[in-house]
């Protein structure tokens, strides 16, 4: 008998360790805490290459910063209910700014050769908190940025001496100072549970079974999870965490020409439990099968049209990221750099004139004012990804930034380069995110447009149908996207029909560029808000036509943004042309696997 | 050395032979099935089009690789992948004239476009593969009909060579087991501190920059299927390591040197105890390469080692013998038409042998039981006593040669043409060591030069064959050493690569080693990259001509290492520099 009690307790004791194991093992966790001795690796080298590093007839370091990244992605990817890819992987990567010369004038913002040769290749870090295989990496990077900036400090000198000028020519300083910052996280890294979102990607992707006319269909899962380690030669020291899952569903028929028509649900997170069930994601697959279906079938847009067009929920998010984050002419500071030679010049040169010329000017309508909430993490229960604390340069932003007041430009975001009217941070230079990397980039984070004495929709329709018949159009355009519980979701284009109101969805368009000064002159906007989470690359606009509901690819990367928008946008005058139509048909010669097998299925 | 490698060697055969699993023992793999099915399916119906598809293949990498890399006793690098490439080509016509005929009065891409590479599942699942292999092959079947109808219209402008356009073969049916998990899994953490242990030593020299040791395992099932019947299944296992480290000679010359081991599994690659040996003896050697002479160029005779000689074999001759080449019209086609003559000294004789998994029990590198186009692998005896017989076949025929010799090889999901597999140079008259360094040292007296040439450590090479460049090739040595007439003891030197031109070289090979050794490499051409290994005795050559090694130049970091003794870095060479 009591042996018989021993063996239960033992038996217990086993279970409860098991489970434990479990828990520990196959839920997304965070890992344990080994920061500081990677902080005192940095610091050290930090440390002694302030006080050491010098180059004979070179100027010497005034400013360095460390960043140490690791990074644990996970990537999963499934079709039909087969895994395509599964990968976790651990990556520790870095980044280093060395400046020679001081505040005022150093070796940044000036284009022109300052590459050495001789450099030995970087150490790779090492994944272990190895503190003097940490210190070597950083040694050998320090080095080589370091001969670097001190060669393009020195050619930088030689320029202006060239061109007879001194520091007095050139009033805006190349670094700004800015409050030495203190902010260590008690987050750890996420580590991500691989086997869960192996079946949630093969489980949802099972459900594109059901149809045999979809010729394309995958379920991928993204995860990233970042901390950023950073300190600097002014004191500052932080650590921070970014995390994203994105979930990317999408599938793709053949239209009567037999061109590919795709459709994509993307669904971003910044914490595991955020992640529904599968039965949420299988329900959003059927309407975009729905969805699909509705657009291979829908008659071409064979026309050209120039009037109002009304544009809904994602699709103004679409449109206001492309036209206030792109180009030098942006929200974002630009900073013209100094060329060594007029032909760089001439070349390089910017044709656009920064905004910043236009602060306290009026650039948007009057109804617009555009805040930057960078520490707000939730609007109407839907979390914003483009949250965050403390900027790559270990800056912290101001809790709210107003932009644009009443359609006047009062500032724009920028990192620790000044410009002429934007002389000092607020803290918008943030990590981007990337498969298995990361970079740095000024940009939005989460940023409010707001639009006073707003409409709703159905008044926004009427307008749109009045300005059409008072322009002499047979129709009206109202591009809007599909219903599904994704952030990001197919973009459709319908005709308004102007007596009856009814819309018919159209395929095959596409917008021309539009109009430079299109805020200015919105016939109206919402005052119902909306969120658009996405990711922005800081990549130019230049395109001569573009499309809405752009492919997100499978991996997101760039600085994740959230913008608060109006969720309906009329603006006066639009151009939508048709797309061309192929010669011949490209249908599959025999049918799909998928096709076969339901037709001879019972 | 060579010896102490064939002790060990003999222990790496057997566990190799289990590794490979049985042929055509083994239950049906669930993949070929999927496979099989689709490949029929799609077959019986576009083979009833106009044109029709006459030839349909799906060739299918399963790879499993796991990687490894420590830096001066760090780990910085762990990666494993698990992907299936797959490759998928049609032809449409006929096997005499087809959509890949060589037309020169139309564009290249034509014969080329009638394949794609696509990554399937790496589950069996059987709808979710076969939708991805209808995809394509549609797609790969409409390019082959575009082109196939377009040089059609050619056809009657075009000299008849009486080539098949691909050649007829018989059906085959291999299949090996999967292999057992057992059988491929070997303990991560015990290597990983291997490397960074092995990786440590070299801390101890200040002035080498640079060391990693890496170790890379790739587990490869292959899968074949063609509309011909044949239906293939093989394993195949690499596992290789290298240690490498870079030393700056004092006048800011970058100097590399490495070892390579190969192995079928990473429990046959040496153990902790040789590779640290061998790291001290990197050090050694890197640490006489700082101080060796800068060489000048050189013309006159020369001993390359058995790697060495291995290395030259491959370049100057091994891409000279690849069949597929010969009906390129851009190709130089050096023997082309030398079929049956002396192109090489009696004594020696040249195989190709990719059946063979060992030699002298040493695992061999470019061993493969069917090639990547489906063809049983067959030893190829290239020359014979110095006489050209053969070259080393793919299905496209070219005259004289109208079938496959299972030489058509490709890195996964990529377009086969014949490449070399193991290349064996066989040497019927051999001499001792002792022997051919009299021989070098009687024939630099002859030259009247003071001294000749030993290559002892290469790393790899070059060659060109088309005939708009010169058909020169390039091979990298990294240890090099002078052998003086007047028997001075041999002296390193740094600083020079090997080059030439083959017909010039192939008259002037005058004697062989009695010793053979393997090189272990990866060869990069048309195809991708694809493993190799060239056997060889030591050669000694009448006239070789060296020149000058692009220079490589480095400045070590201004601050002394951070781990180093601070009074050992106070006269640090690279502050000094800088202070200069």
């Amino acid at each position: 008998m009591h042996r018989e009690r021993r063996n239960m307790i033992n038996k217990t004791k086993y279970c409860v360790v098991f489970v434990l194991l479990l828990i520990l093992y196959t839920q997304d966790g965070y890992t344990s805490d080994g920061d500081s001795i990677i902080i005192k690796a940095m610091q050290d080298e930090l440390n002694r290459n302030m006080q050491e590093l010098r180059l004979k007839n070179y100027a010497d370091p005034f400013y360095i910063s460390y960043t140490l990244a690791d990074i644990n992605t996970l990537y999963t990817s499934a079709s039909l209910g087969a895994l395509l890819y599964a990968d976790t992987t651990l990556d520790r990567t870095w980044f280093i700014r060395v400046l020679t010369g001081n505040y005022q004038l150093n070796d940044e913002n000036f284009s022109g050769e300052g590459m050495r040769n001789g450099n030995i290749e970087y150490l790779g870090l090492p994944l272990d908190n190895d503190y003097y295989g940490i210190r070597r990496s950083f040694w050998v990077a320090t080095d080589n940025v370091y001969k670097s900036a001190s060669q393009t400090y020195k050619n930088k000198m030689l320029t202006l001496e060239k061109n007879k000028m001194d520091a007095d020519d050139l009033p805006i300083a190349d670094f700004s100072k800015e409050e030495m910052v203190h902010i260590r996280t008690s987050d750890c890294l996420l580590q991500f549970d691989f086997a869960k979102y192996k079946n949630l990607v093969k489980e949802v992707s099972e459900e594109f079974l059901s149809y045999p006319d979809i010729v394309n269909s995958s379920v991928s899962l993204f995860g990233f999870s970042g901390k950023f380690i950073f300190i600097n030669s002014e004191g500052t020291q932080t650590s921070i965490i970014s995390n994203i899952l994105a979930l990317f569903l999408q599938a793709s028929m053949l239209n009567e020409d037999g061109l590919e028509q795709v459709n994509q649900l993307v669904y971003y997170y910044t914490r595991p439990e955020e992640v529904p069930e599968a039965v949420i994601f299988k329900e959003d697959a059927k309407q975009l099968v729905s969805n699909l279906k509705a657009v291979t079938q829908a008659p071409r847009f064979d026309d050209y049209y120039a009037g109002p067009v009304l544009f809904l929920n994602q699709s103004v998010g679409e449109i206001l990221l492309k036209d206030l984050f792109n180009g030098n002419n942006s929200l974002i500071a630009y900073r013209e750099p100094l060329y060594s030679t007029a032909q760089m010049s001439l070349f390089y040169g910017s044709n656009e004139e920064s905004l910043e010329n236009k602060i306290n000017r009026k650039i948007f309508h009057e109804n617009i004012n555009i805040t930057a909430y960078p520490y707000l993490n939730e609007y109407k229960q839907t979390t914003l990804i483009g949250s965050f604390e403390v900027d790559a340069e270990g800056v912290k932003p101001p809790d709210t930034l107003m932009l644009v007041e009443n359609g006047f430009l009062r500032t724009l975001l920028n990192g620790r380069t000044p410009t002429r009217y934007v002389p000092q941070s607020n803290g918008h230079n943030r990590y981007a995110i990337g498969y298995r990397a990361m970079s740095r980039l000024v940009g939005p984070g989460v940023m409010e447009i707001n639009y006073k004495q707003g409409k709703n929709i159905a008044e926004l329709k009427q307008e749109l149908i009045a300005h059409a018949k008072s322009e002499g159009l047979d129709y009206a355009i109202i591009v809007k996207p599909m219903q599904a519980g994704s952030t990001f979701k197919p973009i459709n284009i319908y005709k308004i029909n102007l007596e009856t109101g009814k819309e018919k969805l159209v395929s095959s368009s596409y917008f021309n560029p539009l109009p430079k000064n299109f805020l200015k002159d919105i016939l109206g906007a919402s005052e119902n808000k909306t969120v658009y989470n996405t990711f922005y690359t800081g990549s130019g606009f230049g395109e001569d036509k573009f499309t809405l509901n752009d492919d997100n690819g499978a991996v997101p990367s760039g600085l994740p943004v959230s913008l608060i928008i109006p969720d309906a946008l009329l603006l006066r005058e639009v151009e939508v042309s048709k797309s061309t139509k192929p010669l011949t048909k490209n249908l599959p010669i025999i049918d799909s696997p998928v096709k076969s097998a339901g037709e001879k299925a019972p | 050395m060579f010896m102490k490698g064939m002790i060990r060697s003999l222990f790496i055969a057997g566990i190799v032979y289990l590794l490979q699993g049985m042929s055509g023992i083994a239950n049906e793999d669930s993949l070929l099935i999927i496979l099989k099915k689709e490949l029929s399916r799609e077959y019986q119906e576009l083979s009833k089009e106009d044109p029709p598809l006459y030839f349909l293949e799906y060739r299918v990498s399963d790879i499993r690789a796991y990687s490894l890399k420590a830096s001066f006793g760090s780990l910085v690098e762990e990666n494993r992948n698990n992907s299936r490439i797959c490759y998928i080509s049609a032809r449409v016509g006929d096997y005499t004239f087809d959509n890949t005929h060589i037309s020169k009065k139309a564009p290249a891409y034509l014969a080329s476009n009638s394949s794609y590479a696509i990554q399937l599942p790496v589950e069996d699942n059987e709808l979710s593969i076969r939708q991805r292999l209808w995809q394509v092959t549609d797609y790969v079947y409409k390019n082959a009909m575009n082109s196939y109808t377009k040089l059609s219209n050619l056809k009657s402008e075009e000299k008849e060579d009486g080539l098949l356009d691909f050649s007829q073969e018989t059906s085959e049916k291999y299949m090996e087991e999967k292999l057992s998990k057992n059988a491929i899994s070997f303990n991560k953490d015990d290597w990983k501190q291997k490397l960074k242990e092995v990786t440590k030593p070299f801390l101890k020299e200040d002035s080498i920059f640079n060391s990693n040791a890496s170790l890379a395992f790739y587990v490869v099932r292959k899968y074949y299927v063609n509309s011909e019947g044949t239906e293939l299944v093989q394993n195949n296992t690499y596992a290789y390591l290298s240690i490498s480290a870079d030393i700056k000679a004092d006048d800011n010359y970058a100097l590399p040197y490495s070892k390579t081991y190969f192995a079928y599994h990473p429990n046959q690659l040496p153990g902790k105890d040789k590779l640290l040996s061998d790291a001290q003896s990197m050090i050694k050697t890197l640490n006489q390469l700082k101080n060796a002479e800068l060489a000048q160029p050189y013309t006159g005779p020369a001993i390359l080692s058995e790697k060495a000689a291995g290395v030259f074999f491959h370049e100057i001759f091994g891409h000279r013998i690849e069949g597929s080449r010969l009906s390129s019209a851009v190709d130089g086609q050096t023997f082309k038409e030398r079929v049956s003559d002396k192109i090489l000294p009696k004594f020696l004789s040249v195989y190709s042998d990719p059946t063979l998994k060992e030699y002298n029990n040493y695992p061999l590198n470019g061993y493969y039981a069917y090639d990547d186009e489906g063809i049983k692998a067959q030893r190829v005896v290239v020359v014979k006593e110095g006489i050209l017989k053969n070259f080393l076949m793919a299905r496209k025929p070219i005259e004289g040669f109208e079938h496959s010799n299972g030489h058509g090889r490709a890195q996964a999901g990529r377009t086969p043409v014949s490449r070399q597999s193991n290349l064996i140079i066989h040497a019927s008259e051999t001499n001792t060591e002792k022997e051919l360094r009299k021989k070098l040292i009687q024939e630099c007296k002859k030259q009247k030069l003071d001294y000749g040439y030993y290559f002892k450590e290469v790393v790899g090479g070059f060659t060109l064959t088309n005939r708009y460049t010169p058909n020169v090739f390039n091979i990298m040595p990294v240890e090099v050493y002078k052998v003086y007439v007047d028997g001075r003891p041999d002296k390193l030197v740094r600083g020079v690569d090997l080059i030439g031109t083959p017909l010039a070289i192939f008259s002037g090979i005058l004697a062989a080693g009695e010793n053979t050794d393997i090189f272990t490499g990866s060869c990069g051409a048309e195809s991708g990259y694809v493993p190799v290994t060239a056997i060889s005795p030591a050669l000694l050559i009448k006239k070789i001509e060296t020149q000058k090694k692009p220079e490589t130049y480095i400045k070590l970091p201004i601050l002394p290492r951070p781990d180093s003794d601070e009074n050992k870095w106070l006269h640090a060479p690279g502050k000094e520099e800088y202070d200069k």
